[in-house]
């Protein structure tokens, strides 16, 4: 990527003079030496995908190609869908849940746009991530969704992102959860370019008074880069839910950043990962409790086979005024392979002493005893180890209180682990 | 304001009880750091040439570093210009025994109370003295020298025992290691030296006490401690500094060598001066210190209790390279007011079965902001490690802070590694338990701040523990959480 010159003709290029002036200060303070970096991207060298001369620049195919159509019917598991491709919103594909509303960022009403001009580049990271400032400028379509007050969705909506026609593609959305409601959202990315490729995409989510936001993904990248940063900002009494599930990928980077922002807020993390082959998976979170009584509860599991390496990093802040807050985080790990490594680094930052914060992380393998036991009962060496891996993951796969999301992840994390089979 | 403010008041406007000064005829290097001054150090030390090189060196590399930020500290500008490097009682005549020793000096130790004489007859420990840079008084010597058990000052150790020094100087902590450890190998004073022969078991507890006298003297001590085969020391440093209103800076370098079948035990109780209560003075204490497990089956074990200094920049670290070998680290890390520690361990797997144990307590009070930064790093070729860490941290007040940045960085697949961290205050319903059984509050928070620090405290020599216990509960009187 040609950086400088490619990001510049691309700013020149957007027609709102709001998002250009933004766009524009972003550029501005783009950090092109990276060395603010250099501590949150210690183990993960995303960066060298500058050197690797993709093409930003692209023009918008009308047309989505037959594969598409048949990849996405496979995905499509729910009643409400939302399709992308490139990183460009096709809502004629889409089926848009009712008192729900869908737009792109360019087509809202004036009295819409309001809500998400004041969200817009406020609670990402733009300032002090790379990335997520490189997704701010070239990002195609911002998709908005818009809940209703007290809407409750039993279905979930699944977002469906594909990278089918370029080097770089880049997805960005803002969710506004009005007071009361209910939605879960199930979000996946599906490459169909066959050539090593480059997705970033960043999520900005409001939650405002006893809103209630369920939010999965299931990663599995193949050979390809990933970016991928969610910025949550809750208000009081507000629930969140969040199963990151990832499953391969030269290197994928999840930034996982929850502001609890008022009284009472309630979030959980839950992560799994297994990957294999030479792979790189990156979970970043943050937690910041800023007002009192809010809880927090972090957990991420990994199966690191192959020569993949896993890394995680969780920070925990309690600022002075939340008090009795309550924050867990741990992380637990299993290294199947001589070749694979584990770097974590779970981080607690607290300045008021009311509060009840732990975190644990192990990193380990299988246990001996435990396949000892269940071969004695005449189960195979195969099986017991597979039996075990999945218990380990059921951990994670309990939380998840919708039947049918649950039964969707368990699937794939049961074809993920057999592929473990051979080690 | 309710009983507890008034006792966390009290305690906090507590003067420093060891803030006193004592006028010798001091011998003192003028202000300011250049290649000359590294000369003159090496000068007046009657050092050999070899030594000069190494020092010049270490001057260069350090002359393109730059002061590293990444610790949690709020470090204010520190002018290297505007300190002496060298400052050393003036010597009035060669010392046999303890009765030509300074009677001031003979004061000074009673104030901090370690009689020398009192010291040797009582107690057994062999007290090397180091005060403002040069060692004054050695006692036990010859019986150590029986055992063949070298222990002296640095610059005795230099002009005596010459190879030993050169053979393993920077061998631990190169003088290229970090900006601290580039000065003080530049333009280190003295410090201590030791050398357990093969097969010894040192039957007593080794001690050095450092004290930062003459003010405006940078103190920048090396110690360096070489256990060679199946040999076995245990060696306490003790640190108290005087009351200043400037900050002063502490740069000292401590290396540990453990050959195979060899156990070194190191414990420091550091109760510097921490500045006043509105953070004003205190002692800037940046410490390099490493010991590597050279040998197979060797344990290095690394316990300190920091009460005192105003910034604290400390990583004890072990370098666990021979198989089988252990390394641990235990550490209650005290502030409170405006002092700030950043400390921790770093404990680096290379040999087959090697194993480590973190035990981290931090407690913070008033305004202060205490960090646990640690790192576990198990390399590919270090099967079957094992580590477990724990840090803790407990805060009391809500205007202090407490962080914790452990590193694991593991690269092998049949090691097993455990972290776990808690942030709590002093329950209420602990308060209540002791309470009901008839104790006074005060007492109640002694008992589960002991109870808290317990793992590390049990760990020092007895010398130190009570010592330790004493300073923690004087620390934390009345402050509930």
């Amino acid at each position: 990527m040609n950086i400088t010159k490619d990001l510049k003709k691309l700013v020149s290029k957007e027609e709102d003079i709001n998002l250009k002036n933004k766009k524009t200060d972003i550029l501005d303070s783009l950090d092109l030496t990276y060395s603010l970096q250099k501590e949150e991207y210690k183990y993960t060298p995303l960066l060298k995908i500058v050197d690797k001369k993709f093409d930003l620049l692209k023009e918008n195919k009308d047309q989505i190609s037959q594969k598409s159509y048949e990849e996405v019917a496979k995905f499509v598991n729910s009643k409400f869908y939302l399709i992308s491709v490139d990183g460009y919103f096709k809502s004629e594909l889409s089926n848009i849940p009712p008192k729900v509303k869908i737009k792109k960022y360019s087509e809202l009403e004036r009295e819409e746009k309001d809500t998400f001009e004041n969200m817009y580049q406020k609670h990402d990271d733009s300032k002090s991530d790379f990335f997520s400032s490189l997704n701010s400028i070239i990002h195609e379509d911002c998709l908005t969704i818009s809940v209703d007050s007290n809407t409750v969705l039993k279905e979930h909506i699944t977002i469906i992102n594909i990278n089918e026609n370029y080097d770089v593609n880049n997805y960005r959305k803002m969710i506004f959860c009005d007071k009361g409601s209910e939605i879960s959202i199930f979000e996946r990315f599906i490459n169909l370019k066959s050539d090593e490729n480059f997705s970033s995409s960043v999520s900005e989510i409001y939650q405002a008074e006893n809103s209630k936001l369920n939010y999965y993904s299931a990663q599995d990248f193949k050979e390809n880069y990933h970016y991928n940063s969610i910025n949550v900002f809750q208000k009081r009494d507000s629930v969140s839910n969040f199963f990151t599930m990832s499953f391969s990928g030269s290197i994928v980077r999840n930034n996982l950043n929850i502001c609890l922002h008022d009284k009472s807020c309630y979030t959980n993390m839950y992560g799994f990962y297994a990957m294999n082959d030479k792979s790189l998976i990156d979970n970043h979170t943050s937690v910041d409790h800023v007002d009192e009584n809010s809880l927090s509860n972090e957990h991420y599991k990994g199966i690191m086979g192959g020569r993949s390496n896993g890394v995680f990093n969780g920070k925990i802040f309690v600022r002075k005024k939340a008090q009795k807050t309550n924050a867990f985080q741990s992380n637990n790990n299993i290294i199947l392979s001589d070749k694979s490594k584990v770097n974590t680094k779970p981080q607690l930052e607290i300045w008021a002493d009311d509060v009840k914060c732990s975190h644990g992380c192990t990193v380990g393998q299988m246990d001996d005893d435990a396949i000892f036991y269940l071969m004695s009962r005449g189960i195979s060496r195969k099986d017991s180890i597979s039996l075990l891996l999945s218990a380990f993951s059921s951990e994670i796969i309990e939380k998840i209180t919708d039947e049918k999301m649950k039964s969707l992840l368990t699937e794939l994390i049961k074809k993920q682990l057999e592929k473990f089979n051979d080690e | 304001m309710s009983k507890d403010d008034k006792i966390l008041k009290d305690f906090t406007s507590k003067e420093y009880e060891h803030g006193w000064s004592v006028d010798f005829e001091v011998d003192q290097a003028p202000n300011g750091l250049n290649e000359d001054i590294v000369r003159l150090i090496s000068k007046k030390k009657e050092e050999p040439n070899w030594l000069l090189e190494w020092r010049l060196d270490a001057f260069e590399t350090f002359k393109k570093m730059k002061m590293p930020n990444w610790a949690n500290l709020k470090i204010p500008e520190i002018d290297l210009q505007s300190i002496s490097y060298y400052s050393a009682p003036k010597k009035k005549k060669e010392l046999k025994s303890m009765d030509e020793v300074d009677p001031e000096l003979i004061k000074t130790f009673e104030k901090l109370g370690i009689s020398l004489q009192e010291q040797k007859r009582l107690s057994g420990v062999a007290v090397d003295a180091v005060i403002d840079s040069v060692s004054i008084g050695t006692t036990f010597k010859d019986k150590l020298s029986e055992l063949g058990i070298i222990f002296c000052s640095f610059s005795e150790a230099v002009k005596e025992h010459p190879d030993l020094v050169k053979k393993y100087l920077g061998t631990v902590i190169p003088s290229k290691d970090n900006y601290f450890a580039a000065l003080n190998s530049a333009v280190f004073s003295d410090g201590s030296f030791c050398y357990i022969p093969k097969g010894v078991r040192c039957p007593m507890e080794l001690s050095t006490y450092f004290r930062i006298n003459a003010s405006n003297t940078g103190q920048f001590e090396r110690t360096l401690i070489i256990a060679d085969e199946s040999s076995y020391v245990s060696y306490l440093e003790g640190c108290t500094a005087p009351m200043r209103d400037e900050n002063q800076l502490h740069a000292a370098v401590v290396e540990i060598f453990a050959a195979s079948n060899a156990e070194v035990k190191y414990s420091t109780v550091q109760n510097w001066y921490p500045g006043d209560k509105d953070g004003k003075g205190g002692i800037y204490n940046f410490v390099t210190k490493r010991g590597i497990c050279s040998g197979d089956n060797s344990k290095i074990s690394w316990t300190q209790v920091e009460t005192g200094s105003a910034i604290t920049w400390k990583y004890p670290s072990c370098v666990l390279k021979g198989n089988n070998s252990i390394g641990e680290f235990y550490s209650v890390a005290v502030t409170n007011n405006y002092q700030q520690a950043d400390t921790g361990t770093k404990m680096v797997h290379i040999g087959k079965n090697t194993k480590s144990k973190i035990i981290s307590k931090g407690i913070s009070a008033g305004n202060s902001q205490n960090s646990y930064r640690g790192q576990v790093k198990v390399m590919n070729r270090a099967s079957n490690s094992r580590n477990f860490s724990q840090c803790d941290s407990l805060l009391l007040g809500n205007k202090c802070g407490a962080h914790t940045f452990p590193y694991i960085d593991i690269d092998n697949k049949s090691s097993m590694v455990e972290h776990e961290a808690t942030t709590s205050k002093i329950g209420e319903d602990q308060i209540f338990y002791c309470l009901q059984r008839g104790m006074d509050e005060e007492n109640a928070i002694a008992l589960i701040v002991n109870g808290y620090a317990k793992d590390v405290l049990k760990q020092l020599p007895m010398e130190f523990s009570v010592e330790a216990q004493k300073l923690l509960s004087l620390t934390l009187e009345g402050s509930v959480g």
